[in-house]
């Protein structure tokens, strides 16, 4: 079912719509607030569109709900094949959606944690670019849109890493991730290319009308391979993850947290949603598989025995997309659902786990998890979060962690690779190991000569909320579930539909 | 398809030589115009690409290496800004002085 | 379904919902004052008798809502889901009700006795907890919520057993010397431990049941019975099985035989703690349960002639009829007074259970055993919690847990005194008090049963009554009459020992009035058969069974209740003779009666170590698996699993990341290497798998 509504309609659905509408008028209120003297006007506004843009992304979600399998297509300026469209299924709400949470929640934190920095007006305008990019990458429905809004996603990423630029440390990780990320572009361009002289069309839909089920030829798997580095680049796939180790630390809190959480998940979306449409799962099944399992293991022996907690995150976020993939390698709704669910998951509990790192670092300016024993004593609340993102992180029981690993295990084995499940439940232990150790280290005795008080109330209270969602996702995950089994079905049952939409227009 | 074949070969090189700069060079400029380069090679693949079309060039091909130009534009821009910047910290344009960073 | 459930059926979801939420704002109320918190405290325990009391009515009327669901919890795949929902029927309204009154008299008279000490909010937060999570059991519709609410009112019990949790030498009990004193955590962890091993056993008996029945809902399990009783009944054994697992944890939560040596110890929480939750609520918890599930167990053998399916009833039968004999011998010479009720409590248990277990002996006896079994339930409840608060206010006035120290307390405690009185003749079953009419429901329904198995199980209970006699009559003696102790008179000097005030008689008061009001009701009863307690909650549950249509035989023979009294009358008989010989007219001096023969010698050491029952767990559970924990340290931890474990694995990994972690090299020219080689790598890989080239 295609119909145009007026949340689609006018040519850019509407979270887009308000996210850029925020962040283009972000650079006059920054004025406004230096003239006026209102200084908190640039984050208040920040945080109104931020809440505006999770609005109507549950309006959105409402209104694909009102009759299941609905597609909605909104084009800019035309029609497809020419034009460039939007794509709006519950796929891409869903990842929308996760964009949005946690784009919120960073931005409600960065009110207090990045209050002392300067260029504050560049600071929310980026980040909401940034988020409006991701937004974009999750609802497009051809790769000109695509690349348009991967760009526009990476461009600001590159800058909000290397925004603290008074520090040697942000400017060499920038430079390296710019290198490294606009690479993956290049890839991706090269990619485009190929797909545009092998089908002609740029469009999602048309594509996989026409290239799915085709015997791989070379071509086709040089296509496969680009494909793989182009995406693999920006949602750190070892062996391109060796950005991420340098760029998540010295980014800013908040842009950690966001970086972690959300950025490259949409990168794997990214990679999702293209690999399903344009190739059946025989064809990829077996290099994600093998990509998995080194992306899980290699980071998880890097995070081992990390001082610095922020690199140590790092690290374990690659990890993360390691089982994200493997999800991703079954070709099964689903093992699909289950990378789903984790990427919600894991965008809560890497979010808050990186936003709890914030309010150490902001309280004690500290990042070395040694010199930092015993800091968990004085910052309870932040500890309490700190620890239920570990636990969730790990997997543990009664955290949304483990709903998604179990789901994600129990995909592997059904899709019949076990070997995938075991690798996953052993690096795993693997990760508790260096995350206790975390836990250990911040609830000792302190022995340092630090102080440190609790963080702000909005911070604490932030991370707070992330927690209890955290727990209740894992105690009752029965509409997270519903929900990423919806979004997952659409790229493997719903495929028809999906093409139908653009295709039968 | 055989007169695609000189371009192709171009797009090739120039991904060989893109990909060689960026491993190979020492100066944060001279990556970035392999960068540049490197995205030029998808550039022209495109271009080649919307020529095979028999009789007339597809128009959307080429639309979309203006956009792509642009962006590729605005990286390298975002690039130099940090290359400054680096120079402003290090004092030196060698990436591989940017060590402090490491494991 | 849905939220509008909670507006359509107030009671039942808010009579366990505010306790809870009461509990956990008690650290937050605290901060406004210790008054204002123990008002609220009062307040909320109220509130949940005025939820209890909402669902009257329905039992009245007989119209009950039966099952209502609140909403979706898990969904399983190819399943029914998990929902979380609540069962109001008349067994859940009859015991919910008992639960929360008796707590809030509870609460009222912890206001009293509890004043001034200063951890008080923690008491609160348990208690309060306690009450949601024991209304939560009693009222959930599935084995998973009433687990929640099990496992809650085991943990609120840990903690308030160990409450005086910092060990003060005053707060320890057992003893005199050399009888070995335990402090109060390790009571509360061995209440734990003991019970949570009948957990384990009902858990392992609910998956078991579940694997077969594919639902954890009470109705529908009672629904399906014949199917999934004879799915496992296929096995020969597992039913039986499955049957004394599930018995696990009653026998453990109401503390039969074997689990049942954690109680005497939990007399280490203050008064109202064992009036409520070892007296008069939690212990019931069990007895519950068994008549929640007997109703599938007597389809499955009496309809359904699955053999197997009458070892529920015979178990628990057994065990309760033996406890009650048990636990009653040893109430026989114990020395602490909360002991002696401690005792007391797990005998008359054991009637309960034998009543539930005797319901299922005959085809006939279903109906009987049941309200008898549900009718001293409430009527235990009522004197037991009197007697427990009672015995609270003598302990606290005299500042001794032994009955040594006490004597001749009637003269300075006179309510005191009257009230225990009647509880413990209540206790005893003296006509025309309600303890009367409960035991002897509990006997006819033996009778009902009338197998050779259910006449001597009332021979067994029998015996007992005349135990309990006697031992009410002795710790009543020993505690208000004859001579005070030396301790007593030196308290007198110096400073007079007094009544306790108001708030905390007038609870007992209140309970005791019922006790009276329910045995004069039996009385007339015996005119007016409408009027009679037994006959009103026989009429409920013949009602909810009918609901539930289980099929119950349309013309029973009553056996002659003439048997039962005389029998009882006999008992009674035995019992005061010998009471009043050792202990009101202190004709006979215990001691010298029992050190006059070697054998009653050793019947008291036997009695007196607790049928070296307790030294006996001490000796495997503690003792021996120390020494196991000792022998597999040194040969097998130390030796292989640290080395291999502690140390390999750390090196190895450690070994790994050193290497691996070369790789991270900071240059970027690295990185951009790794990229273009992956990207030839992938190619070949995917080139090789698809065989393309």
């Amino acid at each position: 079912m295609v119909m145009i509504s007026p949340l689609s309609a006018s040519f850019l659905p509407l979270p887009l719509a308000v996210l850029l509408l925020g962040g283009g008028t972000l650079p006059l209120i920054g004025l406004l607030a230096e003239k006026t003297g209102l200084r908190r006007l640039r984050e208040l506004w920040a945080i109104a569109f931020s809440a505006l843009n999770l609005i109507s992304i549950y309006l959105l979600y409402q209104e694909l709900r009102a009759s299941p399998g609905r597609v909605i297509v909104s084009s800019l300026l035309g029609s497809p094949p020419l034009a460039g469209c939007f794509e709006i299924d519950t796929l891409g709400v869903y990842m929308a959606g996760c964009v949005a949470l946690l784009g919120f929640l960073a931005v409600v934190y960065s009110y207090h944690y990045m209050e002392e920095e300067s260029r504050l007006t560049e600071f929310y305008t980026l980040v909401l670019l940034m988020m409006a990019g991701m937004t974009g990458v999750a609802l497009a429905g051809d790769f000109f849109t695509l690349f348009v809004f991967w760009e526009m996603m990476g461009i600001s990423s590159y800058v909000l890493v290397a925004f603290l630029k008074y520090r040697w440390g942000p400017i060499e990780a920038g430079f390296k991730y710019l290198i490294m990320s606009a690479t993956g572009s290049a890839f991706l361009l090269l990619s485009m290319s190929l797909i545009y002289g092998m089908s002609g069309t740029l469009n999602f839909a048309y594509l996989s009308a026409s290239l799915r089920g085709v015997e791989p030829s070379p071509w086709l798997l040089l296509l496969l391979a680009t494909l793989i580095v182009g995406f693999g680049v920006k949602s750190a796939i070892v062996p391109f993850h060796t950005w991420l180790p340098d760029a998540h630390p010295e980014a800013p809190g908040p842009i950690s947290a966001l970086l972690s959480g959300i950025v490259i998940e949409t990168g794997l979306y990214a990679l999702m949603r293209v690999t399903y449409l344009t190739f059946t799962p025989s064809v990829y099944r077996s290099v994600f598989a093998a990509l998995a399992v080194i992306t899980m293991t290699v980071a998880n022996i890097m995070a081992l025995l990390q001082n610095d907690l922020k690199r140590l995150l790092a690290y374990s976020s690659i990890s993360q997309i390691g089982y994200m993939l493997i999800g991703l390698s079954t070709g099964t709704a689903y093992g699909l659902m289950g990378s789903l669910l984790h990427i919600l998951n894991h965008s809560l509990m890497k979010g808050l786990a990186f936003l709890a790192a914030g309010n150490i670092t902001h309280q004690t300016g500290m990042r070395d998890i040694e010199k930092l024993r015993g800091v968990g004593r004085m910052m309870p609340y932040t500890m309490l979060s700190l620890s239920i993102s570990l636990l969730g992180l790990g997997g543990v029981p009664a955290t949304n962690g483990f709903i998604s690993k179990f789901i994600l295990f129990s995909s592997a084995i059904g899709a019949g690779m076990p070997i995938l499940a075991v690798a996953g439940v052993l690096n795993s232990a693997l990760s508790m190991a260096y995350y206790l150790r975390v836990m250990k280290n911040f609830i000792s005795t302190p022995e340092g000569e630090f102080e440190a008080e609790e963080a702000p109330a909005l911070m604490v209270a932030v991370n707070l909320l992330m927690a209890l969602l955290i727990l209740l996702l894992g105690l009752w995950p029965q509409p997270a579930i519903r929900y990423a089994d919806a979004a997952s079905r659409m790229l493997v049952e719903g495929l028809g539909r999906y093409i139908q939409a653009v295709v039968g227009r | 398809m055989n007169a695609l074949i000189p371009y192709l070969v171009s797009v090739f090189l120039l991904l060989l030589i893109g990909l060689g700069c960026l491993m190979m060079k020492r100066d944060m400029i001279r990556m970035l115009i392999g960068l540049e380069i490197l995205f030029n090679a998808a550039n022209l693949n495109f271009v080649a690409l919307s020529l095979s079309r028999a009789g007339f060039v597809d128009p959307l091909g080429q639309s979309i290496v203006m956009m792509a130009i642009v962006l590729d534009g605005c990286v390298i821009a975002v690039g130099l800004a940090m290359v400054l910047n680096a120079y402003k910290h290090y004092g030196t344009l060698d990436v591989r002085k940017l060590r402090r960073l490491r494991w | 379904m849905g939220l509008e459930v909670i507006s359509t059926y107030p009671g039942p979801w808010l009579a366990w919902m505010i306790p809870m939420a009461g509990a956990l704002l008690m650290p937050l109320l605290a901060k406004a004052g210790d008054r204002v918190r123990d008002l609220a405290a009062v307040l909320f325990a109220f509130a949940a008798v005025l939820s209890t009391f909402s669902m009257i009515p329905w039992l009245i009327s007989g119209e009950y809502p039966g099952d209502i669901k609140l909403l979706t919890w898990i969904a399983f795949p190819d399943k029914p889901p998990l929902e979380v929902g609540l069962l109001v029927d008349p067994l859940s309204i009859i015991i919910a009700n008992v639960v929360s009154f008796i707590a809030f008299l509870i609460v009222v008279y912890s206001v009293g006795y509890m004043h001034g000490d200063p951890c008080l909010t923690r008491y609160w937060f348990f208690f309060l907890f306690f009450i949601g999570s024991m209304l939560l059991l009693v009222l959930s519709d599935n084995f998973i919520m009433l687990l929640v609410g099990w496992e809650g009112v085991g943990m609120c019990s840990w903690g308030l057993i160990g409450f005086y949790y910092r060990d003060e030498k005053e707060n320890w009990l057992g003893g005199p010397p050399p009888t070995p004193m335990y402090p109060p955590s390790h009571c509360g962890m061995k209440a734990f431990v003991v019970t949570g091993f009948g957990d384990v056993l009902l858990l392992a008996a609910i998956f078991i049941i579940y694997h077969y029945a594919g639902t954890f809902n009470f109705l529908e399990l009672i629904e399906a019975a014949p199917h999934w009783l004879s799915a496992i009944a296929a096995t020969p054994g597992l039913l039986s099985l499955t049957a004394l697992l599930l018995l696990g944890g009653p026998i453990g939560k109401s503390a039969q035989f074997p689990l049942h040596e954690w109680l005497p110890e939990a007399m280490a929480g203050p008064t109202p703690v064992s009036a409520l939750i070892h007296a008069a609520t939690m212990v019931k918890a069990g007895v519950y349960l068994v008549a929640r599930l007997s109703p599938i167990f007597y389809i499955g053998y009496w309809v359904h002639g699955i053999a197997e399916a009458i070892t529920f009833f015979t178990a628990i039968a057994v065990i309760g009829a033996f406890t009650a004999f048990l636990a009653a011998s040893q109430a026989m010479v114990a020395l602490e007074l909360k002991k002696a009720l401690a005792y007391s409590t797990i005998s008359q248990i054991g009637y309960m259970m034998l009543a539930l277990g005797v319901a299922g002996l005959g085809e006939g006896a279903l109906l009987p055993g049941l309200t008898s079994g549900v009718f001293h339930l409430l009527s235990h409840a009522l004197f037991k919690a009197a007697l427990f608060l009672c015995a609270g206010c003598a302990i606290h006035a005299v500042e001794s847990i032994y009955m040594f120290d006490m004597g001749g307390l009637r003269r300075w405690m006179p309510i005191t005194h009257i009230l225990m009185l009647i509880a413990a003749l209540s206790l005893s079953g003296v006509p025309p008090l309600s303890g009367f009419w409960s035991k002897d429901a509990v006997f006819l329904s033996c009778l009902y049963a009338g197998s050779p198995l259910a006449y001597a199980l009332l021979i067994v209970a029998a015996i007992t009554a005349a135990m309990t006699f006697f031992y009410s009559l002795r710790f009543i003696s020993l505690t208000f009459y004859g001579e005070p102790s030396h301790h007593v008179e030196e308290l007198e000097r110096e400073h007079h020992i007094h009544e306790a005030g108001p708030i905390m008689w007038v609870p007992i008061a209140i309970l005791d009035a019922l006790v009276i009001v329910i045995g004069l009701l039996g009385l007339i009863g015996l005119v007016a058969p409408s009027l009679s307690p037994e006959h009103i909650i026989e009429g409920k549950l013949h009602l909810m069974l009918h609901e539930m249509e289980i099929p119950l035989p349309s013309h029973v023979a009553a056996p002659s209740p003439i048997g039962t009294i005389s029998l009882s009358a006999a008992m009674l008989l035995l019992g005061g003779v010998a009471g009043y010989l050792f202990y009101l007219a202190r004709r006979i001096d215990p001691k010298e009666f029992v050190e006059s023969s070697p054998i009653l010698r050793g019947i008291y050491s036997f009695l007196w170590n607790r049928w070296y029952i307790n030294p006996l767990y001490y000796a495997i559970f503690v003792d021996g698996l120390l020494a196991f924990k000792d022998a597999i340290f040194k040969f097998f931890e130390s030796a292989v699993v640290d080395r291999g474990l502690n140390e390999g694995v750390p090196a190895v990994f450690t070994g790994l990341y050193h290497r691996v972690k070369r790789l991270q090299t900071g240059v970027l020219s690295y990185n951009m290497l790794y990229i273009a080689l992956a990207y030839i790598a992938l190619l070949l890989t995917l080139l090789y798998l698809m065989g393309g080239v």
